[in-house]
Formats: structure tokens, sequence, C-alpha cells
């Protein structure tokens, strides 16, 4: 059952209502009891940097039908929601960086850097711009500001599905703070309209606290007071949204910059969409979030970091840590429909000291006290990284817990409705190989995949079980100073012959899966009406190479999504 | 458009400029914000990075076997890789610049501060300084989340006010119900809320929240206006919309209420106080003495201007940018009784913004960055200048050894983090000196040149084994050996956290005596970090590039042709010697792309 309010009045509640309670009480108007529709699907996304110790994470097998003894090592925590996982192998990224990426055409992608073109191009599939064709140039414009000419696909989705238009982004531990992040480590990026074709898009920083999070949910899931329309505080929102309009049409009136124009438009929008109505889920209730912890006390000690303090992994509750109050708050926003695109990101080059890791998690993925790319191995390192990745896992599968614990009147539960996948930036992280990348999907998207499987694509050798589980333990497996970490040389990683089913498919199969629609072209379009079959610049690593234009031929040469994925 | 400049994090707001980062530690809160882009090689990845200005310090000196130990921190490993600061040619003229520069948050929080007292909000779950509640600083047009949390914090303080008597004062001063109060304080506050005086339109506007059915409470009311105002675009904004040309130049000229905004965001980051408001009021703006005096007058305010001062310098030497070194890494403890994981990071970073501030106000010039002797000594750090232990927490200043601590490079925050866990990083500091402070980029390291390891040996001194690592290979010896280890090896006569020393850790005596490259040329044998300060002090590259950085910083613009016009006069007052940075300040303000504008097309 669906509940309807009035998006204006919700937003007025929660500007105007700010009172001490268990949880926010906001004021509402009165609501209708709306009409039984289909319940919405929703994509929830966890990603975390430097890849894993792939050996130690991927099912022995690579297809087949899965069984909670299949997943063990650091893929333990998830073995309990087996029958509801989904581990798609033999697909890659775009835009790889090796050592080899030089001159604009050779290696597998732009020579910028080892992870502005892996986040960059991630979930866009477009090449980065400037484009640098030296992958050890220190140049500042291509190594450390180069960015997409395309939004990513949380943006994509969001501009079909979401009544804000963007997505629900959230940077675990508020990462960035209020810089949010860099281009070496942002995913999300949202290009204007009106930009031309090589221009960049913007980082988008999304919200660094739970608490940001909470103050627009919290007036959802709680109805027990309704507004009356006939009061002041009920109108008081519509009345200073229109003296902010008439404030931008005074700019709209100057002879301005193009770019200052469009400021204004954008802002004058968002001030016109306080008309539209949304439809509440029917588990958007009270109960649920104080099942799910999320109180204003506990919300507001998530995300509050200092000198010296790890935000992520600090308990705030005896079985919620700041992670996890991330992931209530995007399980919430599933619950309420507020947003069907819902992204956690974990930070990059982060300490986790409350797992007693000492050093941080970049130099650890090259198995290195720093960042370079090769050395003496850092001591245990492998084991270090280890303890990362299975707490990657246990915070994936408490989030595909609190999904799956939501259950709807006809058994189904949230999880069931939803695509919850968590992507790894890599495969392994010293290796910087973007092949066999470690990917786990949870929730069928109402039907739309299969589950209780891990199914091979790898368009090499589709359908076999036994794709390697790459090569992470080949250096410093002993983890003592002795031996040598070598990230020049992707020797830890998977070779590059295998495993490059290309991940704008699978992206073609969430999008479809969610309801996005395309054009005739197949790339998603508003107002298209078509299946989507096409994302991104090329599906083809190798054509990124030099940047947007520089390959003949560039495009997505295998349309369509993985029906392998579906039942 | 984000800053990337070398160092530059933006202290004025461009269109939309993103702020400092500052991570330290476990999480990346938000720093000064009082820049942007901290872009400065924020770097991951930098791989082969020996070093050059990343240093990693990967391979070559730091690879050699020392434990890490708990670096904390956010940013990037290594890589700061920054370039040093491009070579433009002065071209005379005016940048186009965007009409509508939204505030950055840490101006929000000033700006609130100011305007009604109000430095701490809740929004039910946490309290704390109202931009805690903002979305991230971003570039271009507002998004969805962005106008919603604007909302909900104005929301938020104008409750907030409201329901205190004295932040109420500073928005309204007489009985709401009153026949005319809210008229009144829509035209005195809104003075103050938009930095100019309202048009009728925009008094009809706001008298309009109070007519029409249902009526609200005369309380009511007024707490709309408030909220009205704080979510207004020229709040929120620093629009600048005049249209008067300027004969000379074809430019816009910026009326005297965008030059006053101006004034006051580039030095305090917040609203024009009484006197300059008056100033606007009165037209006394429009010359370049006019701005002049004013400007000496609030840069005088040292309260409101050290965040300016601190905050660019942080900048300046790569604070905020997440590829250095700054307060990522601990100390072992065992080896180094004086450092203190909880607090030592803190109150190094602390006395950093002191030395700031107090080289600043004590009429100091680029100069006495390295050659001040000032310091602010506590329980962290007494014991590493040689001073006596104390117990009080609270930085104290004092006047520290003149020949081992000249300058902020010997002050323990600097030395410290550019070390390794339990040994000195000769690489780190030097590459830092060479980079930054000298102006010279080796270049990126060769391929494979991170796969060295120094041979098995007794080396007496952590030189001696850097030493043994570089000569392996002579490509290596080239840049390592003649540029970028010398200086760090002048800075070995400092330990892994600071103190002052004789004796290697591996038993030797330090040899801080070497050939330092200076550029252009200059090579000389130096004995001392004070003789190294003394050197540091006259390089021309790097006041150059001080010069540009404070242009950038200060203006909210990536370095360019217009503005190098400002900077080149700058870095020639700076050679001159005796240049106060409170006198550079000043001048920012007299440069005719501060009075006048161009509008970007299309």
């Amino acid at each position: 059952m669906i509940n309807r309010i009035h998006r204006r009045m919700f937003l007025r509640g929660v500007g105007g209502a700010l009172v001490a309670a268990p949880y926010l009480q906001s004021v509402m108007e009165r609501y209708a009891k709306g009409q039984t529709t289909t319940t919405p699907k929703s994509l929830v996304v966890m990603f975390t940097h430097y890849g894993c110790v792939t050996t130690k994470f991927f099912p022995a097998k690579s297809h087949g039908a899965l069984v909670a003894g299949d997943l063990i090592n650091s893929a333990a925590p998830l073995a309990p929601y087996v029958s509801k996982l989904l581990i798609p192998r033999g697909i890659r990224a775009m835009n790889e960086w090796t050592s080899g990426n030089t001159n604009g055409k050779n290696g597998r992608g732009q020579g910028n850097d080892p992870h502005l073109n892996v986040v960059g191009s991630y979930f866009t599939c477009q090449p980065v711009t400037p484009n640098g064709n030296d992958p050890f140039s220190f140049d500042m414009t291509t190594k450390f500001q180069a960015q997409p000419v395309g939004s990513s696909l949380d943006h994509i989705i969001a501009q079909q599905l979401a009544p804000q238009g963007t997505p629900l982004f959230m940077r675990v531990g508020n990462s960035g703070g209020s810089a949010g992040d860099n281009a070496q480590s942002g995913i999300s990026y949202l290009k204007a309209a009106s930009a031309a074709a090589g221009d960049k898009a913007a980082i988008y920083p999304g919200l660094g606290t739970p608490s940001q999070v909470f103050t627009a949910l919290t007036g959802l899931f709680d109805k027990s007071q309704p507004m009356n329309p006939a009061t002041y505080a009920a109108t008081r929102g519509q009345r200073v949204t229109d003296m902010v309009k008439a404030h931008l049409q005074d700019f709209k009136r100057l002879d301005m910059s193009a770019d200052d124009k469009n400021k204004v438009a954008a802002w004058e929008a968002l001030c016109n969409s306080m008309g539209t109505v949304i439809a509440t889920g029917s588990q958007c209730t009270s109960a649920n979030a104080t099942k799910l912890e999320a109180t204003m006390t506990n919300v507001g000690k998530a995300g509050q970091g200092g000198v010296g303090k790890d935000a992520v992994t600090a308990m705030v509750t005896t079985d919620m840590d700041g992670a996890d109050m991330y992931s209530a708050m995007a399980v919430l926003s599933v619950a309420c429909n507020y947003n069907p695109v819902n992204f956690l990101k974990f930070p990059p080059n982060y300490v986790y000291s409350g797992l007693n890791i000492p050093e941080e998690a970049h130099a650890l993925s090259h198995r290195l006290d720093n960042a370079g790319m090769s050395g003496s191995c850092y001591p245990n390192a492998l084991n270090l990284l280890r303890t990362i990745d299975t707490y990657y896992a246990t915070k994936f599968a408490k989030l595909v817990g609190m999904l799956d614990g939501i259950k709807n009147a006809d058994g189904t539960s949230l999880l069931d409705n939803t695509a919850t996948v968590w992507f790894q930036e890599m495969s392994d992280g010293n290796a910087h190989n973007l092949n066999n990348l470690p990917i786990v999907q949870a929730g069928s998207c109402g039907g739309y995949f299969k589950t209780g499987w891990t199914v091979n694509v790898d368009t090499a050798n589709t359908g076999s079980a036994t794709l390697t589980q790459g090569m992470s333990e080949s250096q410093c497996a002993d983890g003592t100073t002795s031996g040598m970490s070598n990230g020049v040389n992707q020797g830890t990683g998977t070779a590059s012959t295998i495993a490059n089913a290309p991940i704008n498919k699978y992206f073609c199969n969430l999008m479809n899966a969610l309801g996005v629609k395309a054009d005739s072209t197949g790339f998603p379009a508003k107002g298209g009406t078509q299946p989507v079959t096409k994302y991104g610049y090329s599906d083809l690593t190798t054509d990124f190479c030099g940047g947007l234009g520089a390959q003949t031929g560039a495009t997505i040469h295998n349309p369509g999504e993985f029906t392998a994925l579906k039942p | 458009m984000r800053h990337s400049i070398r160092t530059s994090l933006v202290g004025f707001l461009l269109a939309g400029l993103v702020g400092c980062t500052g991570t330290v530690g476990g999480t990346g809160t938000g720093g000064t914000g009082t820049g942007t882009g901290n872009s400065t090689g924020t770097g991951t990845g930098n791989s082969t990075g020996t070093g050059t200005g990343n240093s990693t310090g990967t391979g070559t000196g730091n690879s050699t076997g020392t434990g890490t130990g708990g670096s904390a921190g956010t940013g990037t490993g290594g890589a700061a890789g920054t370039t040093p600061n491009p070579t433009i040619t002065c071209a005379p003229g005016i940048p186009a610049t965007t009409q509508l520069r939204r505030m950055m948050n840490w101006q929000y929080d000033a700006t609130v501060r100011d305007l009604l007292g109000v430095t701490s909000v809740s929004n039910g779950t946490t309290s704390g300084p109202p931009s805690a509640m903002l979305y991230a600083d971003f570039d271009g047009p507002m998004v969805p989340d962005a106008w919603r949390l604007y909302q909900d914090t104005a929301a938020a303080i104008a409750k907030a006010v409201m329901a205190s008597t004295t932040q109420k004062a500073n928005f309204i001063s007489c009985d709401p119900a009153a026949s005319g109060c809210l008229m009144t304080t829509i035209t005195t506050f809104g003075r103050k809320a938009f930095r100019r005086p309202l048009t009728t339109d925009e008094v009809s506007r706001f008298v309009a929240l109070g007519t029409g059915t249902p009526m609200g409470t005369p309380a009511e009311v007024a707490e709309a206006t408030l909220l009205g105002f704080l979510v207004s675009p020229q709040f929120l904004m620093l629009p600048e919309t005049g249209t008067t040309t300027d004969a000379a130049t074809g430019a816009i000229q910026l009326s005297q209420y965008e030059i006053a905004t101006r004034l006051s965001y580039m030095l305090w980051g917040s609203m024009p106080d009484a006197t300059l408001s008056t100033a606007a009021d009165m037209s006394q703006l429009g010359t370049k003495d006019q701005i002049l005096a004013q400007a000496q007058r609030m840069i005088m305010d040292r309260t409101k201007t050290s965040t300016l001062i601190s905050g660019f310098h942080d900048n300046w030497v790569q604070m905020n940018n997440a590829g250095q070194h700054w307060w990522k890494i601990d100390h072992d403890t065992s080896k180094f009784p004086l450092y203190n994981t909880t607090t030592s990071k803190t109150s190094f970073a602390q006395e950093l913004d002191s030395f700031w501030s107090e080289v600043a106000y004590g009429n100091g010039g680029y100069q006495d960055l390295f050659l001040s002797t000032v310091g602010f000594v506590n329980k962290d750090n007494a014991q590493i200048y040689g001073l006596p232990a104390t117990t009080s927490t609270t930085l104290t200043k004092t006047t520290l050894d003149a020949n081992q601590r000249p300058g902020f490079m010997t002050r323990a925050g600097f030395l410290s983090s550019y070390s390794h866990y339990n040994e000195t990083a000769p690489i780190l500091r030097g590459a830092f000196v060479t980079v930054y402070m000298i102006g010279v980029d080796p270049g990126p390291p060769l391929a494979g040149a991170t796969m060295l390891t120094a041979p098995a040996g007794n080396y007496a001194t952590n030189r001696d084994k850097t030493d043994a690592l570089v000569n392996m290979s002579a490509t290596c010896m080239g840049c390592h050996t003649n540029i970028i280890n010398p200086p760090g090896y002048v800075m070995e006569t400092y330990d892994s956290i600071g103190k002052w020393q004789t004796t290697d850790q591996l038993g030797g005596a330090i040899n801080g005596t070497a050939t330092v490259n200076f550029g252009n040329g200059n090579t000389q044998t130096i004995s001392s970090p004070l003789q190294l300060m003394q050197q540091l002090a006259t390089i021309p590259k790097a006041q150059q590039n001080y010069a540009q950085d404070w242009v950038s910083y200060a203006y909210g613009r990536y370095p360019n042709a217009n503005d190098q016009c400002t900077a080149d006069a700058i870095s020639a007052k700076i050679a001159a010697g005796t240049y106060p940075i409170l006198t550079l300040l000043a001048d920012l303000t007299q440069s005719d792309s501060f009075r006048l504008r161009v509008k970007a097309t299309p």
C-alpha cells in the first residue's frame, strides 16, 4: 500500500519542525491512502576502493548454483544470504591504467593515473579529460584533475527515476569532509545537459553524514502529527519558496554568462519541484526506523570524525558501527521510496585503526607502507588486507540483512525488490587490473535477476566454472620484508586476455531491471520507451587509449545486457 | 571552477569553490575551507614515485624497512606530485568572472556568526557549526540535496534565533506585533543580510510573507522572515550585478556594496562590518586609496583576518594536499617518548597556525616564514624544542633557539610529518624543500627505481644508508645526490619528531653539511638549518610562487595572465625585502580587477 503525501508539505515539515524526540517528528499534512501499486524497485550500491585479495574472496567455482560453503575466507560473512546472491564473474571495467598506456594508443586505456582513470570511468564508461599519454607523468591536470566527459550511472538512472532527479549518494565516514571526493577517488559525476561533448562532468559530492539523510527521511516515515493546512506553518515553506523564485527572477533579467544563467535555472527548477507529489513506501514507518536503530541519537553519532578518529568502524550502538548507520539510511530510503538510487561509497586512503590496522588502505593494497607501486613487502600486508576485505563483506552482509529484514505484505522483502550491489574499484589493488572484477549482487530486483548463483559471463569462456581467482598471493605471501611487491608488472592480477566481459552490459541489466528507458539508439534517454542496450563511450577498454575520439571506431561493440544473469 | 594551483586552496569564492579538506586522521573532516581544489596532487598511485615532490617517499630512502605504524590518514599516499607553479607572462587586463558566487561553507559559518551570533545549531540529531549541516562545497548549479540542506539549516537557525533573547536581538529589536516592526526589521536586517539596501520589490516580498491567509502569528511571521533571508539567493550568493562601465577599461565597475563584499569576504570570509557598510553607503569605496584605507583597518582585526592568513599558509605548505605527508604518520613512542599519539598532531597543527599569524602580525614578511624563531609551546613540544617540560596544554608564545629553530620547517609539525614512523626521512624533507620551497621540479622517477633497496650493511647514519641506496644507480644519483637529498641531509639534525640531534639512532654522528642546489646555478655548501633557511628565504622562483599563490587564493581564480601582473608586482616587493605580509594583503585590494569585472562569455 502506498501512502501519498504532498512533497511540498513534506519539505515544509522538515524545514520547520525540529523537536527533541526519539526520532524527528515533522509535522505533516494530512495524507491519503492511495491505490496499491507495484512495489518500486531500487538500486543500492556499496563501493570500496583498492580491490581485494582475490584469491581469498572469489568462490572457487565461477559458474553454478551457490551454497553457503562456497563463500569462505573473506566472503564468509555473505554465506547466510547465499540464496539471494548473484555473483557475476568475468567482468571488467573500462579505462584500465597500465605502465604500457603510452602514446595515446598503447595499453588498455588512458595514461592519466592508476586511480583517476578507473574511478572516473567506472560508472560513466567515459574517458577522462584532459587525456594523459604518459602513465608516469606527474602533470597536475592529467594526473590529479582530469574528469570524465559524461555523467555516472547513478545520475543517469536518477534522472529518469528519482523524484529529486539526483541519487542519494553518501560518503561513508564523511570522507573528504566539506570538499567531498577529488578526481582520484570520486565516482559520481554529473554533467550539465548544456555542456559540450568534450567538457568535464563535475564531481558530485553527495552527502557526508547520516544526519543529512535522516533529516530528509524523517518527514516521510512519521505521520503521527498531520499538519493542519489551515495554519501558517503549513504554508510557510511555499511562501518562502515563492519569494526565492522571485529573487531568482531578478537574476534572470541580468546580462549574464551562460554558466550563471544555468545556475539560476537549476535553482529555479528546484523551487518549482516543490509541488511534486511523491509516494512513500508502505514500509516507511517509524517502527522500521527504530528496528534499524536509526534514531536521532544514533544518527547523530555516526559520521562524526576528527583527528585520529576512525568514524567508519566506531561503534554507534552495540551492534552497529558508523558504516552501518549509513547503510541504515540507504535502507530507509528504499523503504520510504525516497530515492531509488542509493550509493554508499567507502573512503579512499583510509586508516582502519578501529580494526587495528596501522597503515592506510591504499598503501596496504600495494603491500607497502606507501602509495608507490613497488618496494619491500609490508609485514603481514595480505592478512591486513584480508581483514579489510572481511570487514567490507561484513558491512555488505549487514546491509543485505537490513534490507532482507523488512518484509512486505506478500512475504517478499525490500531486498527482493532491489539490486544491492557491491562494486570494488579494481580486482587486485596492487595490479590495478580491472578485469576479473569482484562484484557481488544481492536481491533479484523484483525477479529480474537470478539469485543463488555465480554466473561467468566472460566472453572468452562463458559459463566456465574454472575462471581463475587471480594471483593476489603471488607477491608478499609470507608477509615479510624479504619479498618485493611489484604493481607495475601486474603480477598479482589476472591475465589480461581473460575475464573481459564489459561492465557496460551489466549496467544495462541494472538499468533495465529498474525501469530506465532508452531511445531508439539504445542509450538511456528520458522519455524513451525502449530497453537500454548501450551505455557509455565504449565497451572496449582499449578504445579509451588517447582519450575522447582518439581511437577510430570507439563505440559500443557488443550492445545488450547479460542475458545469463536473468532467470 | 575548482582551484588547482600548485598549492592553492582558494580563499575567496568563485563559482562554487570547494573547501579545503584538511583531512587528518581517519576521517576526512572538513578543514578551514578557505580554499578549494586541494587539487594539488591529491594523488594516489603516484606510483613509481620516488623522490620528486611526492615522494611518497617511495622507493629509495623510505623503503629500507622502516615500520610504519599508524599513519593516520586519509590523504592519498604520496604523489603530491604537484608541479611547481606554472610560468605565466603578465598580460594586463581583467579576467572574466562569474557574477553569482556562492558562499563557501566556512564563509557561511562566519557570516551567520557575525550576522546573528549563531555559532552552533542543532538539526535534531547533532549540534555543531551550521556548515556541518550543509552540503559539501561544490562546483556548479544548485542540486536538490544542497538546496534541501540550505533550507533545513536556515530553518534550524531561524528557530534557534527566535528562541534566544540575545540572538533574537541581532535580528529583531522590537515586538513583531507592533505596527511597523517587521517593516523596520526587514529594512535594517535586510541591509546587513544582503550586504546592501533592499530594493522596494524585495521589501514588498518579505512583507508579503505576513499577509494573506492563513494568517500567521507575529512571531511566526518574524521567524519566516528570517528564514526567507537565510535561503535567499541574495544571501547565499555574493552577486555582482552592477552595470556601470568603467570608461578607462571598458570593464564593469563594481558597486560600492560589491566592493565592500569583496573586501570583507576576502579578508574575513564574512559580511562587512558597520564601518565598511557605512563607507559603502557613503560611496567612500570608489578609489584605490579609499579601498586601501578600509583594507588596512580590516587587516588589523587579527581575530577576523587570521583565518585567511593561516588558511593560506597551510595551503602554501601543502597541508591540504592529500598527496603530501602532513599529519599522516604517527611515531614509535618507545623510541620517541616525547611524542603523544593522541595530542601531538593537534598541538603541532595549532602551533603552525599560531606561527603564521604571529609572523604576519609581528610585521613579518616572506623571509620571516623561514627565519622567525617565534614558537608556541605546550606539553607536546616544549621538550622537543629543548625547553623544560610543562604540563600545560595551552600553547604559549616563546622565542626559540635562533640557530636551531628558524622558520616553520624547524617546527615539530613539519619535521614529524616529514619523517617515518621510527626514523627520519631525508628524501621526504629534501623533496619538499626542493619542489615547494626552491621551486625546482626534478621530474618523475624512472620506472623501476622504487624496486631498489639499499645494500645490506652496517650504516652509522640514516644519511649513509640513503646514500648507499641512491648510489646504486647513476641515474638516481643525478637527481637525488645533486638536488633532492641535500636539503634533507641538512635537516638530519632533527630526529623523527623534530628534536635536535647530534647522534643518529644508528649510532653515528650526524653530518648536517651538504651541497644544496638552489637553482639557477646557485649551489652552496650548507652546514646548518639556519644557513639553509637563510638561503631559502632569498630564492626568486619561490618568492614568485608565493606571490602567485596569494593572488590565486585571495581572488579565487586559477593563475592566469591577467592576475600574473599583480603577482609579479608582489613578488618584486618580496624580493626587495621588508615587505610585510599584512601589506601584501592590503596590496591585493589595489588591483584593477578588485574594483572591476568582466563578464564571462558565452
